[in-house]
């Protein structure tokens, strides 16, 4: 690897750059390890791994039939390598499929029965599962379905939701309660065979959240899940299914953690939404799985198959996500606009540091008439990380008076990182409009001499730039998410600008 | 892989003097590789495989050609290397400014080979055979310190061609490669032109025009490199797809390491006129330094209605000013085409092509 000290007299330019490392370099707060015992099935993969996975989980007939379709389907395929991304082949014979905090294994009954080992790290990480504390206004109130490692620790809010006919828990548990809504949905939007990691996904999944909003119902607060991976060696394969029925409303929000680790761990999800005529679903992510060090050393690969399918008329699906963890992210959150007049959307910022590789953007498959989607993809590079937006935007013939814009600006901090973007458009629709626009650009020295010159210190005033560069998308985030994001990015930025 | 061998017969069946190791050694390349697929990247919306069964027809090569083939080559290369006849050799001394246009033809598989010495300037027109089976085309281009190469292209070839063209470029410091290209013809039309900008201060403009028709299929593969620091690179493309013809535009720009302060500009603009005809376009940027200026903007649109409806109430009958609409798209980039009789053939080509008639355009 080449040396990248600069020998010349520092530039008002490096030094900035000095400044943004060091506080990069900054410690990652969730990199913890939660000290609890757990029950790790042994590392590999095979028929009788999905087997036990599905025995362990008490699943029907049924589910265990499509997890083992998926198995033999995943086994024929390869994995793909388009992506701009490079990362040391994956072994999933040395990944342990299932790991689970023993405690957890005679299901407790509320969130009181949790190990409190278990409940001090979602304290830690700042997750409120305290439903007092909520309703005594110390926390903003969010109902939240917590996983650690390869289950759902609990859900709060439970009863108040059950009032509004919404159901949400964890995806096991809606298996055995509400088998004939989950039988119908799942896989309807990524099918088993999808690509590798969704077949894998199939295959093995462990847990994720369940939402249903029936018909006409407004959800009263927003959802959301938090996914922490703890164990060493093992995988995660969250599932997630979110069902809006006509003229339902829901927002929900993901966020994710994982202890710092010098091995890379694999995180394989599978996120399918359905709306129906008229009902709107917003889906918020902050990804903050652990990065791995400066040199590239450990953290997450983030392989997510993200979909949703806006079935009815005059549907809305709408995806925000931060991006600032993992390794190696390869996520698509796609929208596929079937129902007439339906609306896709697709916010993101996204940011690599140090070694992180990002291949990322959306898919917007335009079906019905007069469908819109609109892409606003925002991208930070710093150090040596390697940003990519790669999105699709496919007009059918049927999708008369379709409409994108598509706007990708990224954002290069030092002279080491990448910034890359791999539009793909296909259009068979002669009344379809679109555009796409693309900048790329870095944090001027007149600018920051302009802030500096008002007395704004050169830390805060690349937060300031950054922050401004990001805030068409935070916009777009819940309040809490959007002050989380912005304290997310600036740490993350700590030691970076140039 | 039996499919392929229909190559190794081809090449049996050259003259013995063209059975060179160059060759052979394309010729075992190809074998190895065989023609592109769907599968790649590269090749994602050009399918090949009606021309993966063409034996290749080697009948008039002469002699040696250079049969020069990277290690990154492709099975286009291979089999052009293996089949293909001499083309033109052009060097151009030092300081020596050529004005006539210089014609790079012929039938069969070709190969070209055009260099310009330090501060040489010179024209060059790359033409392909109008009713090739199948043909392909490569030309390689090296400019020195500053040279200036203005190359013109039009491909109005007829219904049943096939072609490949491949135009690789290297540019030196401060050289200026001016390209002006236009296709409008063939059933499977490909052009790859890849530019390397190696030295500082090297600069490409290209205009391009497509207008798909029939069932035809045009794919354009732009790529430019920008390695050294100071390059300039502007791109200016209009694409049009009529009937059940299908467009393709894919162009990318890199900047590598060190390319600082490059500025590059590229602007696709897309038009569909029809149900059945579909464009796939994918402008991609790929840049590794900081202190550069790089947009890109591509549009899909259909004609404007306001404008048409201005047209129509002057007393323009509707197909009349369609015509003329879709026309005044097209016209965006051949308008700065720098070789005025090109120029007006450009224009009349594709006017006859729109049915439109120029007198109403100038």
């Amino acid at each position: 690897m080449a040396a990248t000290e600069q020998t010349t007299a520092p530039s008002p330019t490096s030094e900035v750059r000095d400044l943004v490392t060091r506080r990069v370099a900054q410690a990652y707060s969730a990199g913890f390890i939660t000290d609890v015992e757990s029950e790790t099935i042994p590392i590999g993969l095979s028929e009788d791994v999905v087997r036990l996975i599905s025995l362990r989980k008490n699943e029907p007939q049924w589910l265990l039939d499509w997890r083992l379709k998926a198995y033999r389907r995943w086994l024929k395929m390869d994995e793909p390598k388009w992506a701009h991304v490079n990362y040391e082949p994956i072994d999933y014979q040395s990944i342990s499929y299932f790991s689970a905090p023993k405690s957890m294994k005679d299901r407790p009954k509320s969130l009181d029965e949790v190990d409190p080992k278990l409940l001090e790290t979602y304290k830690k990480l700042g997750i409120p599962l305290r439903e007092q504390e909520m309703l005594a206004g110390v926390v903003p109130q969010v109902a939240v379905d917590v996983v650690f490692d390869s289950v759902s620790v609990g859900t709060t809010f439970r009863k108040k939701l059950a009032e509004a006919g919404v159901i949400f828990c964890s995806i096991s548990e809606a298996v055995h309660d509400h088998p004939e809504i989950v039988k119908k949905y799942l896989g309807s939007v990524v099918p088993f065979g999808d690509n590798y990691f969704a077949a894998l996904n199939s295959a093995v999944f462990s847990d994720g959240s369940f939402v249903f909003i029936p018909k006409g119902v407004r959800c009263p607060m927003e959802l959301s899940t938090y996914f922490r991976i703890n164990e060493r060696n093992t995988g995660q394969f969250e599932r997630t299914l979110i069902v809006a029925e006509e003229r339902s409303h829901v927002s929900y929000l993901e966020g994710c953690t994982a202890p710092q680790r010098d091995e890379n761990q694999l995180h394989a999800a599978v996120v399918e939404l359905v709306a129906l005529d008229d009902a709107e679903i917003k889906y918020s992510t902050v990804q903050n799985w652990y990065p791995g060090d400066e040199n590239g050393k450990g953290g997450i690969y983030n392989f997510v198959t993200k979909r949703g399918d806006c079935r009815g008329p005059r549907s809305k699906i709408s995806w925000t996500q931060v991006e600032t963890g993992s390794a190696i992210t390869w996520k698509y959150p796609s929208c596929i606009l079937r129902g007439d007049d339906s609306v896709g959307e697709f916010y993101s910022v996204a940011l690599t540091h140090h070694r992180q590789q990002a291949d990322t953007g959306t898919k917007m498959i335009h079906v019905g008439r007069n469908t819109r989607s609109t892409i606003v993809s925002k991208g930070i590079a710093a150090g040596h990380g390697q940003q990519s937006y790669r999105g699709l935007v496919r007009v059918l013939p049927s999708a008369h008076g379709a409409r994108n814009h598509t706007q990708c600006d990224s954002l290069l901090i030092g002279d080491q990182c990448g910034a890359h973007t791999f539009p793909y458009t296909e259009i068979r629709n002669p009344t379809a409009i679109l555009e796409h626009e693309a900048t790329t650009s870095k944090i001027g020295d007149d600018q920051l001499f302009y802030c500096r010159s008002r007395g704004i210190s050169e830390e805060d005033a690349v937060s300031m730039i950054v922050n401004g560069f990001c805030k068409q998308v935070f916009k777009e985030l819940p309040m809490e998410f959007a002050v989380e994001a912005q304290k997310l990015l600036a740490v993350s930025l700590e030691g970076a600008v140039g | 892989m039996s499919s392929l061998e229909h190559y190794a017969r081809a090449f049996e069946r050259l003259p013995a003097s063209a059975r060179t190791d160059a060759r052979r050694g394309a010729l075992s390349r190809l074998l190895e590789l065989g023609l592109p697929t769907t599968a790649h990247e590269d090749w994602k919306y050009t399918d090949l495989s009606s021309v993966h069964e063409l034996a290749p027809d080697g009948g008039d090569i002469d002699g040696e050609a250079p049969a020069r083939l990277d290690a990154d080559a492709d099975g286009v290369d291979a089999l052009n290397a293996a089949f293909a006849g001499g083309g033109l050799q052009l060097d151009v001394p030092a300081g020596s400014h050529r004005a006539e246009i210089i014609v790079a033809g012929g039938n069969g598989h070709r190969r070209h080979h055009v260099r310009l010495g330090r501060g040489a300037q010179a024209r060059l027109r790359l033409d392909v055979q109008p009713h090739a089976a199948f043909q392909t085309v490569v030309l390689d281009i090296e400019l020195d310190a500053g040279a200036q190469l203005t190359m013109l292209r039009l491909q109005d070839a007829g219904a049943d061609a096939r072609h490949l063209t491949r135009v690789r470029a290297r540019l030196g410091r401060d050289t200026t490669l001016d390209l002006s290209t236009v296709d409008l013809g063939g059933r499977l039309s490909r052009h790859d032109l890849v530019v390397d900008l190696a030295e500082p201060g090297a600069q490409v403009h290209l205009r391009g025009l497509f207008v798909a028709s029939g069932d035809g299929h045009i794919d354009n593969h732009t790529r430019f490199d920008h390695r050294a620091p100071h390059g300039t690179s502007r791109e200016t493309v209009r694409g049009l797809a009529r009937d059940a013809a299908r467009g393709v535009f894919n162009g990318k720009i890199v900047v590598h390491p060190g390319a600082q302060k490059t500025d590059s500009e590229q602007r696709v603009a897309n038009l569909i006129l029809s149900p059945k005809a579909e464009i796939n376009a994918k402008p991609e940027l790929e840049i590794y330094a900081d202190d550069v200026k790089c947009a890109h903007g591509a549009t899909f649109g259909q004609l404007d209605l306001t404008a048409l409806f201005y047209l129509r109430s002057r007393g323009l009958p509707e197909a009349d000013a369609r015509a003329l609409l879709t026309l005044a798209f097209a016209m965006e980039p051949l308008r700065a085409i720098p070789d005025a009789d090109f120029r007006r053939e450009a224009i009349g080509r594709v006017s006859a092509h729109l049915g439109a008639s120029i007198e109403e355009m100038s």
